[in-house]
């Protein structure tokens, strides 16, 4: 599906709308959030700033966590108003909703802006056009636009988009701007560069830790080492004796839906002062019984309760009538894990009279602000949150458990604080990823194929982030790879049951679909081994003909199965004698599939020696970002299978950095391949759809090598 | 060039050691506890800040520079242990990110988060300084203490190789 010169119907009132500018104008500077207030003449949208000299200015209302979304959202905008991105400058937006929705979060930042960023982009080259056209009082059909100018193709005059933008501004805003045709793109579906490249290779980029302002002050906080431990009492004098520390003292705990730890703050001159004297606080906490559990203890909990799940959420067909003899069970297990980004929490809080002004790597700006504004006691408008650039965030940075302790710092200590967090900080007190038990079921008919399958999914549920008496699955979690089975099986249910988390867990890259691409997928292949037949030609023949469960569509599955198939050369590696494993998995919009090759070490371990990775993920934006996503899903799902395991001893997770927590390092890394798919359909995600098939292609991959199944994680190599 | 640098609130300053450091060619001199570490010393009082904290145990890399041309963790290296050795930081490594690794840092658009790569791309010209036409298995070994977390060990592996090859 291409979209020859699509032109798209927009009313004033939508074009306001899409560009979250309000009804009353849209040309209005005092709308324009803290760092846009010198609104350039030409502002069609919040989003786009045509100064009369200098660079364009493309706003990013979204989250630069590495992902690329700086650069591929401006690209969508540069396309459209034909412009270079060389012309441009990227401007990060404040937390603000006149944006719209800016939580990054779930791969959407495409998704949901794709069409509407064409959309301004287009709108606002229209009047740029427009302008030239009265300018030279030619029709607008007499004025193309290319690289930042109108060129008058009759006479070859041009005016760059600056000169115009006074009168541009005095444009009617297009009913229904034309879109390009996509055959036209010079930048959409491209390789593009980061626009922010050159920072991160000479050290300029600027991340919250990295910023001063006068009389600022260190602070790392003391938490409960158990979840909401109260505290007892606590002794600073030792900590209060090491020279440059300004003050101790305590926070208060959150509740949902910051779900922050009460706290003793150490506040001091510098980052060293502040991290020994904390090591001298001697403090007690009280932890709650139901919290002063052992991960031994709780994962059993979990997997027996897995066996014996019973509350039906899914349900197709009638599995009692149609049981085959032909049964095959198998169980599966992942524990806790957490995000480790390459930068723990950190946050910058300045207090101004009763106002705040924070610099944080949020992923969620909005929720951030708000939080930091109801633990404050104020109102949003008086919290201005600027969004840093993340060094990572994998869903640990969506909770703003972190900026709003700083703000309490900031406040209590009555000055700007950049709050630090330790990794011990960051492993020991995370938002972990669920573990997760399960059970898959399947009776088979006499080809070897399922009749029947029952999947019972247990974990604790991830909104408790929200309301945190939940304890049972939520209907979009179990769609994150089980309810969503893609396989044409008469007869199915999906079962869950109650489960309380001692931990506080949260979102991690992926989220559900990690654990239900692990045991769907492992099932397959097991199933496929018991049948005698090709697990690449078992999963074509159980998805059968496209069709659409829900925005799922089936062809795209079995065509990326196919593309990874032949990327892979697995048939032909596979009578080569090579040890191969496949998985496939459709996550946020996306479809994936990958060969993983593991091979026999040096000293009789397997190692992981390459992954070939076929993604579809609909019309994309940079084709480079999408490879580097692939490339770093692949490399994150590695950690994850071969080490990501967290366990704790009376509720305090058992590690502390990455001696103890390892994650998957450089001479671990295999070689990748990423073939993407040109499917022209609905833009997918990236970010994480390269994470879940690579966990059960590899755990299928080890099978092949060794003859045994692992159906725990971590995996064993 | 000799500059003095003090916290800003200077209450303590007084009373601490100070130490003289060569850091990128020019001599500073900090007053600082002697366990501090390098890194905290460049970050807060230096105030250099590409150089980054990431586990503060030199398990991780992402805060590496160069003591006397030799990759060292700066999270682990006592300010009071530097002595007379030259410090070289990302900000030294070139004037204007023009150094053979960052230009091939730039060409495979190796960084995603960007948080690490000063440590990976300081351990890569260390480990180039060392073995200027290392091999694959060289460089896999070599760069392993340097953690990624947004996954973009090939990139760098093909970004050093092409170094080592004379690519840049």
């Amino acid at each position: 599906m291409t979209e020859q010169g699509k032109t798209v119907k927009v009313s004033r009132r939508d074009f306001a709308r899409l560009t979250g500018v309000g009804a009353s104008g849209f040309i209005l500077g005092s709308m324009l959030p803290g760092s846009m207030a010198q609104a350039a003449p030409f502002s069609p949208s919040v989003f786009i700033q045509i100064p009369e000299a200098g660079p364009i200015r493309l706003v990013c209302h979204r989250a630069e966590m590495g992902q690329g979304v700086r650069t591929a959202l401006s690209m969508i905008l540069a396309e459209e108003l034909d412009a270079d991105l060389e012309q441009c400058e990227v401007v990060q937006g404040l937390a603000d909703p006149v944006y719209g929705d800016q939580n990054t979060d779930g791969s959407r930042s495409i998704i949901m802006n794709y069409d509407r960023f064409r959309q301004m982009g287009a709108a606002a080259r229209t009047m740029l056009q427009a302008a030239a056209a009265k300018r030279w009082s030619v029709p607008a059909s007499q004025v193309r636009t290319e690289a930042g100018r109108a060129i008058n193709v009759r006479t070859g005059a041009t005016a760059d988009y600056g000169s115009l933008a006074l009168a541009a501004g005095a444009e009617r805003v297009p009913s229904s701007p034309r879109l390009k045709s996509s055959a036209d793109f010079k930048l959409i579906g491209k390789n593009q560069p980061s626009v922010d490249l050159d920072g991160m290779v000479d050290g300029t980029a600027v991340f919250a830790g990295d910023m001063e302002v006068p009389g600022l002050a260190v602070a790392a906080l003391l938490r409960s080492p158990t979840r909401g431990g109260e505290l007892i009492g606590y002794d600073a004098s030792r900590a209060l004796a090491v020279p440059g520390i300004l003050k101790v003292f305590t926070i208060q705990g959150q509740a949902q839906p910051i779900n922050s730890d009460n706290a003793i703050a150490v506040v001091g001159e510098n980052t060293w002062a502040v991290l020994k004297a904390r090591d001298l606080i001697e403090a007690r906490w009280r932890t709650g019984r139901e919290e002063a559990i052992g991960s031994d203890t709780y994962y059993e909990q979990l997997r027996a309760t897995a066996v014996d799940a019973d509350r039906q959420t899914e349900n197709e067909g009638n599995i009692e009538r149609n049981r085959t003899e032909n049964v095959h069970r198998s169980a599966f297990f992942t524990p806790f894990d957490v995000h480790a980004p390459m930068e723990p929490p950190v946050a910058l809080a300045i207090p101004d009279g009763n106002a705040l002004k924070v610099y944080a790597p949020v992923q969620d700006a909005q929720r951030a602000r708000s939080a930091i504004a109801s633990a404050a006691g104020i109102d949003d408008s008086q919290v201005e949150l600027h969004v840093t650039l993340l060094g990572g965030g994998f869903g640990r940075k969506s909770q703003p458990d972190f900026v709003v302790e700083a703000a309490l710092v900031a406040r209590g200590f009555g000055g700007p604080v950049r709050l630090q967090w330790t990794r011990e900080d960051e492993i020991r007190h995370g938002f972990y990823h669920a573990a997760a038990a399960q059970q898959i079921e399947a009776s088979l008919d006499e080809r070897g194929y399922p009749v029947t399958w029952e999947h019972n999914t247990v974990f604790p549920t991830l909104v408790t982030v929200y309301l945190s008496f939940l304890d049972t699955p939520a209907a979009n979690e179990l769609d994150m790879g089980a309810s969503n089975l893609p396989y044409r099986i008469p007869n199915r249910r999906l079962n869950t049951a109650r489960m309380k988390s001692p931990l506080r867990v949260g979102w991690k890259r992926a989220v559900c679909n990690c654990f239900h691409a692990f045991a769907v997928n492992g099932m397959v292949d097991e199933l496929a081994e018991k049948a005698g037949i090709d697990p690449v030609r078992y999963r074509l023949d159980m998805l059968g003909a496209p069709r659409s469960i829900g925005a799922q569509d089936t062809g795209r599955l079995s065509q990326v199965i196919r593309e990874a198939a032949d990327l892979g050369d697995w048939q032909a590696r596979l009578d080569a004698g090579a040890h191969l494993g496949f998985a496939s998995h459709y996550s946020f919009s996306s479809y994936v599939a990958m060969v993983v090759e593991v091979a026999k070490g040096r000293g009789g371990r397997a190692e992981v020696v390459r992954v070939d990775c076929a993604v579809d993920a609909g019309r994309y934006v940079n084709a480079d970002g999408i490879r580097a996503q692939m490339e770093g899903g692949i490399i994150y799902g590695l950690s994850q299978a071969l080490s990501g395991r967290i366990t704790f001893t009376e509720g305090a997770v058992d590690q502390q950095n990455f001696n103890d927590f390892q994650v998957l390092r450089h001479n671990q890394s295999p070689e990748i391949r990423v073939r993407i798919i040109d499917s022209g359909g609905a833009p997918g995600g990236a970010g994480e759809p390269g994470v879940p098939p690579l966990i059960p292609a590899l755990a299928s991959a080890l099978h092949h090598l060794t003859g045994e199944r692992q159906r725990d994680l971590p995996l064993q190599l | 060039m000799r500059a003095r640098i003090r916290s800003c609130f200077s209450l303590w300053g007084g009373s601490m050691p100070e130490y003289r450091l060569n850091i990128n060619e020019k001599d500073v001199v900090l007053s600082a506890e002697p366990d501090m570490p390098l890194l905290w010393a460049i970050r807060d009082l230096a105030g250099l800040k590409g150089t980054r904290y990431s586990c503060g145990k030199g398990l991780c890399g992402s805060c590496t520079v160069h003591i006397n041309g030799r990759a060292m963790r700066s999270c682990v290296m006592p300010v009071s242990a530097v002595g007379n050795s030259r410090v070289t930081t990302i900000e030294g490594l070139s004037a204007d990110g023009s150094h053979p690794l960052q230009k091939a840092w730039k060409k495979h658009q190796v960084p995603q988060c960007g948080y690490c790569q000063s440590g990976q791309i300081m351990s890569a010209a260390a480990l180039l300084e060392q073995a200027p036409d290392a091999d694959e298995a060289t460089i896999r070994a070599g760069m392993s203490g340097n953690i990624c977390r947004c996954g973009t060990y090939q990139r760098i592996g093909e970004a050093i190789r092409s170094v080592a090859a004379g690519e840049e």
